[in-house]
């Protein structure tokens, strides 16, 4: 019995530090995104609250609090107050099996992988829950086109993968970090390249950035599926998207650049790399795809939607195909 | 099958909630509610296959029923008109006929199932590797007439979303 709630409390304790700190992290995310865009449009971005705006995300919190909680009179009220929750829920749970240090990890899970695409699928009924509920033009196109695009796209990112079980031989996250440990380069960058381009556009697409941010398009649907949103719900909408943005580059991070390992060639020309903690590296990939979804915002004009719905069927699983046909012909004659 | 008291809380729990759901799923009025319900129903499934540790069927309970089917059912509700359900009450004539049809069901599932044996025997591998081993080599030939029929369904379902010439004039 003790020892049964010693377990207990240890992964509790374990999910509250892992999620405490990733919360902080997804908060100076959006202080990131402001201050990168900031300065690909030449501006400074927040300057005000704090020496150079360093303390914007926590005001900003607190002003999403402390905000009145509208729920618009003609609403669907319970499915209009739980759709955001299924939404945070989802991107939060998305991180149980994301390991983020050697043995860093909650539920190391033999088929961690394929939980985290099943769980981003989930997502994506907050999202159209919210756009029918809000009983809005606006939203509740946001919340279609929103479901169209996740579906679609969902095809592509889990094909875009399949090359990178096929050389790890397992779904298990740490074992796909450890298979990759093992070649000289420490990383499926460079045989799955085709896999890994395909897994980058589908993740815009699925966490709904630009330039596939059709769901919320400003310029034609005002805000798109939150647009009834406001204060606390909003806020959960928010961290949803900027929490799959962050599990979509740690799924990049270990499923391509090697995790938590620092490449072994590298680690023996300069023998001192060893001493960096796993984490350290584990961060600097997932914040690289980070910047590298700002810098595309910063950069890309907005997809027309048969234009992306293109892109999903007739360019990324055709290429996605062909990777894995490729991936296991070199298996096969190995 | 399993002694720690925490997993049995966790599964009271799943199979309290899953009949709660399942009613709710087929009473509430509003299918958007339904399908609503659904999703948490299908969530709880997913999780009483964690909890026998069949992690595979879990994950492929979420991507293929949350992630696909039911998100096809969602999109099709969506875009449908249900303000003239809402006004009508509860289809009680069929409520007989309904009763009648889960009696007989249950009672042709239960007699398959009174006498089949369970073991729960702790699997040695993981259940992906054996569930992968078992679908190629014995039950190849269904493996792979499914995957025929879901062929000709996939050319079906072009054909049929597909415009005819003659329309487009």
């Amino acid at each position: 019995m003790i020892e049964t709630l010693y377990v207990i409390f240890v992964s509790i304790l374990k999910t509250a530090l892992y999620f405490g700190i990733l919360l902080l992290h997804v908060a100076y995310a959006t202080y990131a995104e402001r201050k990168v865009i900031g300065h690909i449009q030449l501006r400074l971005g927040p300057m005000v609250v704090g020496p150079h705006g360093i303390l914007q995300p926590i005001a900003d919190v607190v002003k999403l609090i402390f905000k009145e909680d509208i729920i618009p009179s003609n609403v669907d009220k319970r499915v209009f107050a739980i759709a955001p929750i299924i939404s945070l829920t989802a991107a939060l749970s998305t991180f149980a099996v994301i390991p983020v240090d050697k043995n860093f990890v909650i539920s190391d899970m033999s088929v961690g992988l394929l939980y985290v695409l099943g769980i981003a699928g989930v997502g994506t009924y907050g999202i159209i829950f919210g756009g029918w509920a809000s009983n809005s033009k606006y939203a509740f196109l946001g919340g279609l086109r929103s479901a169209a695009q996740m579906i679609s796209y969902e095809v592509a990112l889990a094909m875009s993968l399949v090359g990178v079980v096929l050389m790890a031989e397992s779904f298990n996250l740490s074992e796909i970090v450890n298979k990759q440990n093992e070649l000289w380069y420490g990383m499926f960058l460079f045989p799955q390249i085709l896999g890994y381009f395909v897994f980058i556009v589908a993740a815009l697409a699925e966490t709904n950035r630009l330039p596939f941010d059709l769901p919320e398009a400003e310029t034609e649907l005002v805000a798109g599926y939150f647009v009834e949103y406001s204060g606390i719900r909003f806020s959960f909408y928010y961290l949803a998207e900027y929490l799959a943005m962050f599990s979509m580059s740690a799924l990049a991070a270990i499923c391509f650049w090697g995790g938590w390992t620092a490449p072994p060639v590298l680690i023996k020309i300069f023998p001192i790399l060893s001493l960096i903690p796993g984490i350290v590296w584990f961060l600097l990939k997932v914040y690289f795809h980070i910047f590298l979804f700002f810098w595309l915002r910063g950069t890309l004009p907005r997809y027309r939607y048969d234009q992306l719905m293109a892109i999903g069927w007739k360019v990324l699983i055709p290429l996605a195909l062909f990777n894995i046909v490729i991936t296991s012909l070199i298996k096969y004659y190995q | 099958m399993n002694n720690s008291p925490v997993e049995q809380v966790f599964l009271t729990y799943f199979y309290i909630s899953l009949t709660v759901l399942s009613i709710a799923v087929i009473s509430s009025r509003n299918i958007i509610h339904s399908a609503f319900f659904l999703l948490i129903l299908l969530l709880h499934v997913a999780a009483v296959f964690l909890m026998l540790n069949a992690e595979f069927l879990m994950v492929i309970q979420i991507i293929v029923y949350v992630g696909g089917v039911l998100a096809l059912f969602v999109f099709a509700i969506m875009v449908m008109n249900i303000k003239e359900e809402l006004r009508h009450r509860r289809f009680v004539k069929f409520a007989g006929a309904g009763l009648l049809t889960g009696l007989l069901f249950f009672a042709v599932f239960y007699s398959v199932v009174k006498n089949s044996r369970y073991d729960f025997v702790t699997p040695i591998t993981s259940d992906t590797v054996s569930f992968g081993r078992l679908l190629f080599s014995y039950y190849l030939l269904p493996f792979e007439i499914l995957s025929l029929v879901l062929l000709v369904a996939m050319v079906a379902g072009i054909i049929i979303a597909k415009k005819y010439p003659r329309e487009e004039k």
